[in-house]
């Protein structure tokens, strides 16, 4: 694992492009600072700054950071910025929130999956786009029903039931006896009242 | 569909007075506020805009609406929205509350579908947060997961399948829904009855019948023997009658009936008059004849012994009269025996008074000769007494006065009379001898007193004694000549009862043959009697054959054949007439108790009837009550289906995968992800666990319980992803993602990997995104993460604020789009 590897990863699976060196904020050269510029995903222009801290100091790392991010402060530049840093082992916290004060910050140490610790920088792949044809829509609840009773609910009955069902089962029960009590009533013979 | 929003317009609603425009054209809405300004207010207007409701106040109460007001305002809230749809054109959506007529359109008329779909997938409300925070805040260890599969199953909407299941639990089975409908149990109850019902009035009615036939056999045959003069009238009520008329009418039944009782009269006479007859026949000539010679030999007798008895009351009366003696006439003469008796009862009467008076005399002459000696002993006492002591007493009160008068004014033992000085006398003082004086002198006239009242007593009992004798002799003097002329008067009673007795045995013949003319008498009237009555049966037997028609010629001569022939006659006529009265009874009888055997038919008829109508009516009640039970059935096995449907959709593989994507930008360090397990159907009930599977691993059985391996954090992390990736596994029906204040217990490293993944869905799947935070530093932090990165980006930052007045809140809001910056790459 080096700053290519990780670059490549961001190029095929983030959607960056690898940015020409040396980096300049207006008359501010940034050269040899970082091992890898990207800029992205697509035609987006946040920054990932790929640092191999194998071999560096943590110091050297955070200077370096701190001079980049004072000048983009300075000119009112709104990218984002996220430093993927590469070391052998995790630094300490206090490191890691140092650097965090400057920008985003991906740490991978030697015993870490890349790909997992990039993931944030990768892209979301959305089922749609590649799976779900364009004319499949999920059902809600609701839509389900209805087409499992055969269209729209007209029928008052089941109206009533479906409203209850929003409420609690005990309210679909409720309105179920009442309504067989009301079927179960006995209509009055002609010129009767009701028994 | 909506595409985009692009303003919501509210009007006096929740805690925005008046009308306020919120801009929400951008592809990211941070609204910020802190608790109370109005976020959830301006949020529910969004969907109380798109759906027409309040999902979260719903669950409150049906009448809602009435909340939605601001406190202040007298108009309706009024909430409208304007968006793009998918299709590119401009929409709005107005949903007014109730009762507002001018303005309630739906302009953008979204169907039903699509306005649950805003609810389930496009909008997460406070009521769900509440849920996550359930889930991450859940106290029972031991389920974790439970508060999970209640926000899946809301999230979803499979409660309201499940309530339907549930709650139409009853109807699958009739012993349940009888149960749960008192009504229905009581129908189903009457039905059941009815079939014995029936049983029973058929059986009634075959009884009715036997009996109706039976009256109508009993009519038949007692026509056809008294001959149906009417056989073509019907066999009816009336019909019957005319028959039973036709044999005998009610005028000839009463005419008969008189004639039966006449005879049954004339029956009882005859009778009578055959025993008279037979009593009297025979012996009553010939003993009037003996009876009449034993009156003549009585009478002679009679006749000889008068004269002597007739002498013998002369004489007695003038005795009577002379002794001055009245003798009541009581009993008038002939009958001198009975005279004679009273006579001698008088005589004697007189003679005990005689003597009684001559008696009187004799015990005076004894007590004067008794007073004389006592008034000679009184005499005798009054001597020995002495002479009157009176005088003595009237000395030894005196005394004792002045002894008295002495011992009051004593005070010493000298004698104020004398001088003389008693204590030296030695005998006691003088004062106790003057009182022992006084009480001897005390003694001395009690004494004398008494011996005086004892010499008044004696000579008063001597002066009365001395007056008794004095009348006795003057009384004695004056009845000296009555004595004697008393004595004389009994002298001539004696000698009259003397004469009486001397003539008893007379007296009593004489009696004797006057009680056996008396006797012979009385015989003879009786006899007399029985003749006449025995002349008058004969008449009266000799009227009853005229009556019945028996010729002169063959009557019997004897009365007694006569009699009998007549009653035989007599008996057969009131035979045939009880035939025939007894026929036309029992006709009627048994008519009335076959009319009443009618009627009971008819009305068991009736009864029938309404039974019949009445299961009718309970064969509709209970059709009705089947066509709801099936319907509730139906929709029961429709949300059992559905609910299966629903799972299989939702829970496929694509939406578990999508899922666990999600599940592991937001939580880095988790070995597990969570997944749906593929639903089953358990006593007719779909099932679908929430399970966890090991990250990255082949591990093909997950653990069935998503709750034993994931923490309660990550559980809630699960529920929000979950919720996100039903957001995007479909094709979206909205392009609009709204989150109420999702961020309230994450630490900044999950806060980084949510905004993160946030701007991916924006970026990545091209939803608006409506985001409400309420800690100013949050809403900085995501203003910057989830800031423009592009020409196109946009954002939009409104902040609400509470007015000074507190009258509601305020909307400020900032624009944020890309800048084109100093950054350049290369040489």
């Amino acid at each position: 694992m080096n700053a290519e590897s990780i670059s490549n990863l961001l190029r095929s699976e983030g959607r960056y492009k690898l940015a020409a060196q040396p980096l300049r904020v207006q008359d501010l050269e940034f050269k040899g600072d970082f091992d890898a510029v990207l800029e992205g995903p697509n035609d987006e222009r946040g920054l990932v700054l790929v640092v191999d801290g194998t071999a560096l100091p943590l110091s050297t790392i955070q200077r370096r950071l701190k001079a980049l991010s004072s000048a983009l402060t300075r000119t009112r530049s709104m990218r984002p910025t996220t430093v993927v840093l590469i070391t052998q082992q995790p630094p300490d916290d206090s490191s890691v929130a140092e650097l965090q004060a400057l920008s985003r910050l991906i740490v991978i140490s030697a015993q870490d999956n890349a790909k997992d610790c990039l993931r944030p920088l990768l892209h979301l792949k959305l089922p749609q786009d590649s799976k779900l044809p364009q004319e499949q829509v999920v059902k809600s609840a609701d839509t389900i029903l209805q087409e499992e009773l055969g269209g729209q609910i007209t029928d008052p009955f089941l109206s009533a039931l479906i409203k209850a069902a929003r409420k609690s089962p005990s309210d679909v029960e409720r309105t179920v006896r009442e309504q067989i009590d009301r079927a179960a009533k006995l209509e009055a013979p002609e010129g009767r009242s009701h028994d | 569909m909506i595409k985009r929003l692009t303003r919501l317009e509210v009007e006096d609603f929740r805690v925005f007075r008046g009308p306020v425009s919120v801009p929400l054209d951008a592809d990211v809405v941070l609204i910020y506020g802190p608790n109370g300004s109005g976020k959830t207010g301006l949020i529910s207007a969004l969907e109380f805009a798109v759906t027409g409701a309040v999902e979260d106040l719903r669950a409150f109460s049906d009448d809602y609406p009435r909340c939605l007001g601001h406190i202040r305002a007298s108009g309706k809230p009024r909430s409208c929205l304007f968006f793009e749809s998918i299709a590119g054109e401009p929409l709005y959506q107005s949903t007014p509350t109730n009762g507002w007529s001018d303005r309630d359109v739906k302009p953008a008329n979204l169907s039903e579908a699509d306005r649950r779909f805003f609810i389930e997938r496009r909008y997460l409300s406070q009521r769900r947060l509440g849920r996550l925070f359930e889930i991450y805040q859940s106290s029972d260890k031991q389920q974790p997961e439970q508060p999970l599969i209640r926000f899946v199953r809301e999230l979803l909407a499979l409660d309201l399948l499940e309530n339907l299941t549930i709650g139409l639990y009853e109807v699958g089975n009739i012993t349940r829904m009888q149960k749960g409908s008192r009504l229905l149990a009581a129908l189903k109850d009457e039905e059941a009855s009815v079939p014995e019902q029936r049983t029973r009035l058929r059986q009634k009615r075959d009884e009715l019948s036997g009996q109706l036939k039976e009256s109508l056999d009993t009519i038949h045959a007692i026509l056809s023997s008294t001959g149906d003069r009417t056989p073509n009238a019907p066999w009816t009520s009336a019909g019957l009658r005319t028959r039973i008329e036709a044999v005998e009418s009610a005028e000839q039944s009463e005419k008969l009936s008189g004639t039966l009782q006449r005879l049954q009269q004339s029956q009882g006479e005859l009778q009578s008059a055959l025993g008279l007859l037979r009593a009297a026949s025979g012996a009553a000539v010939q003993d009037l004849g003996s009876l009449q010679a034993g009156l003549v030999a009585t009478e002679t007798r009679e006749k000889a012994i008068e004269p002597k008895l007739t002498l013998l009351l002369q004489k007695a009366e003038q005795v009577l009269r002379s002794v001055k003696v009245s003798v009541p006439q009581i009993t008038p003469l002939p009958d001198i025996s009975r005279r004679l008796d009273e006579v001698e009862e008088a005589a004697a009467k007189a003679l005990a008074r005689l003597d009684t008076e001559i008696g009187l005399a004799n015990e005076t002459t004894q007590e004067m000769i008794s007073l004389d000696a006592r008034a000679a002993g009184l005499e005798g006492a009054i001597r020995e007494g002495g002479a009157p002591s009176a005088q003595k007493s009237q000395e030894q009160r005196r005394r004792a006065e002045l002894l008295q008068g002495v011992l009051d004014h004593l005070t010493n033992d000298i004698c104020p009379t004398c001088g003389r000085d008693y204590s030296e006398l030695g005998s006691g003082t003088l004062k106790a001898r003057i009182t022992q004086e006084l009480g001897a002198l005390g003694l001395d006239i009690e004494r004398l007193e008494s011996a005086a009242r004892r010499r008044s007593q004696l000579e008063a009992e001597r002066d009365a004694v001395s007056r008794r004798i004095a009348a006795i002799k003057e009384r004695a003097k004056q009845d000296q000549s009555s004595v004697e002329a008393i004595q004389a008067s009994r002298d001539q009673l004696s000698s009259l009862m003397n004469a009486l007795t001397g003539e008893a045995d007379s007296r009593q013949d004489w009696r004797r043959q006057h009680q056996e003319e008396t006797r012979i008498r009385a015989e003879l009237r009786a006899v007399e009697v029985r003749v006449s009555q025995q002349d008058k049966s004969k008449s009266q037997i000799s009227h009853l054959a005229d009556e019945l028609g028996i010729p002169k010629e063959t009557r019997p001569a004897d009365a007694q054949a006569l009699a009998e022939l007549v009653s035989n006659q007599l008996r057969t006529q009131i035979d045939e007439l009880e035939r025939r009265r007894g026929h036309r009874n029992e006709l009627l009888a048994t008519l009335a108790r076959a009319e009443r055997t009618a009627r009971e038919l008819e009305e068991l008829d009736n009864t029938t009837k309404a039974l019949n109508e009445r299961e009718q009516r309970i064969q509709t009640a209970l059709g009705r009550v089947d066509q709801y039970i099936e319907k509730a059935r139906s929709l029961a096995r429709a949300a059992n289906s559905a609910k299966e449907r629903l799972l299989r959709e939702v829970f496929n593989e694509t939406l578990n995968g999508l899922w666990g994507e999600l599940f592991e930008r937001l939580v880095k360090l988790e070995t597990f992800v969570p997944r749906l397990s593929e639903p089953t159907a358990r006593r007719g009930q779909i099932r679908a666990a929430i399970q966890a599977i090991a990250k990255g691993t082949e591990r093909i059985d997950p653990f069935e319980q998503a709750g034993s391996v994931l923490s309660a954090a990550n559980l809630n992390t699960a529920a929000l992803s979950l919720f996100l990736s039903l957001h995007l596994v479909e094709r979206p029906r909205h392009r609009v993602l709204v989150l109420d204040d999702p961020i309230q217990s994450m630490d900044d490293v999950h806060v980084g990997q949510l905004a993160n993944l946030l701007r991916g869905i924006v970026r990545e799947a091209g939803r608006q995104l409506i985001l409400c935070v309420h800690e100013r530093s949050l809403y900085e932090y995501l203003c910057l993460e989830l800031g423009p990165t592009r020409e196109a980006d946009s954002l939009l930052a409104i902040e609400l604020i509470r007015n000074a007045a507190d009258d509601g809140s305020v909307i400020r809001s900032e624009r944020h789009a890309w800048k084109q910056d100093l950054v350049t790459f290369g040489m």
